[in-house]
């Protein structure tokens, strides 16, 4: 092989490096979450209405800032969908940054929690709220992943 | 290969494990459950006076309405229970009416006394808010004259399944 062929294969391996360096980049929408809530318990009742809603503000996430002029969009989901009349909503405070969908039913499918994300945000408070109709009857124990995603935008 | 090609493809692999290793995720474990609910709730105070009759009849009876109960359950067949802690004096009876909520049986006028009775059964998964209740006091005329006396009614819900 000659010194000009080794040459230019050096530079095509270069060109990969290097935009696989940039895709790095790019991909390093670093969302973390500070742990998992407790166990949400629904177990009491006015009487006359439905269950008594209970919630968890105790854990936070934290997301890394987007390369300019990029920013971050958090959606959440979960592994497996709630038993029928149970719902479980999420909010994801913006802390000043970006702007929070508000209180969303979490099912399958990804949804936005949070878009327009520019800055660093850190331990911003992550809210669940477990609720259940009558016609939801006894609910074993049992758990839900739920995911969160930083999606670069655009 | 030479040692230039070692090491590009070093790095090259070197950069895909970031690649992948990149955050781009996180998540929670939530863990939760419903236990058995059944709470019931009535409002009212009702007061009763026989002081009239039909000459060559029992005494007249009355009633109070304009109670209400209210019930929740997330369970099936749950029932409601009445009582009283003494007895009612002789020659007096004191009934309670209580209606049903959807999909559910009232035992409609049932006469109250110190053992538990059924007034409504095969409530399921529901709550229901002001519901109907009344109450009647019946007496002979052997019940004679009967000072004021109160009796606490004790409604109980009963989880079904």
């Amino acid at each position: 092989m000659t010194a000009k062929a080794n040459t230019s294969r050096r530079m095509r391996r270069a060109a990969v490096l290097i935009a696989l360096a940039v895709g790095t980049r790019e991909a390093r929408a670093q969302v973390s979450v500070s742990g998992s809530p407790a166990t949400m318990t629904v177990s009491a009742a006015a009487a006359g209405s439905a269950p008594t809603a209970v919630s968890n503000a105790l854990t936070k996430y934290s997301v890394s800032k987007p390369t300019a002029p990029h920013s971050y969009t958090i959606t959440a989901q979960l592994n497996s969908a709630m038993p029928a009349f149970v719902t479980l909503t999420m909010t994801m405070a913006s802390a000043g940054n970006g702007s929070s969908a508000g209180a969303i039913t979490l099912s399958t499918s990804a949804q936005n929690m949070i878009t327009g994300i520019t800055a660093n945000v850190s331990n911003a408070i992550i809210t669940y709220q477990l609720s259940a109709t009558a016609a939801a009857g006894v609910v074993a124990l049992q758990n839900r992943i739920v995911t969160l995603t930083a999606v670069t935008v655009p | 290969m030479k040692t230039s090609t070692l090491l590009s493809l070093g790095a090259l692999v070197a950069l895909v494990a970031v690649n992948t290793a990149s955050a781009q995720t996180a998540t929670q474990t939530v863990t939760f459950q419903v236990t058995a609910i059944n709470q019931i709730a009535v409002t009212g105070a009702p007061s009763l006076v026989i002081n009239a009759a039909a000459a060559g009849s029992a005494p007249t009876s009355v009633t109070a309405s304009g109670n209400t109960w209210s019930v929740t359950t997330n369970q099936s067949t749950a029932m409601i229970t009445a009582s009283i802690p003494s007895a009612m004096p002789a020659g007096l009876t004191l009934s309670a009416n209580l209606t049903a909520p959807a999909g559910a049986t009232s035992t409609g006028l049932t006469a109250l006394g110190t053992v538990a009775v059924n007034v409504v059964t095969g409530i399921t998964k529901l709550n229901a808010a002001a519901l109907g209740l009344s109450y009647q006091l019946d007496a002979t005329a052997a019940a004679g004259v009967v000072g004021s006396a109160t009796r606490v009614v004790t409604y109980t819900i009963t989880g079904g399944v």
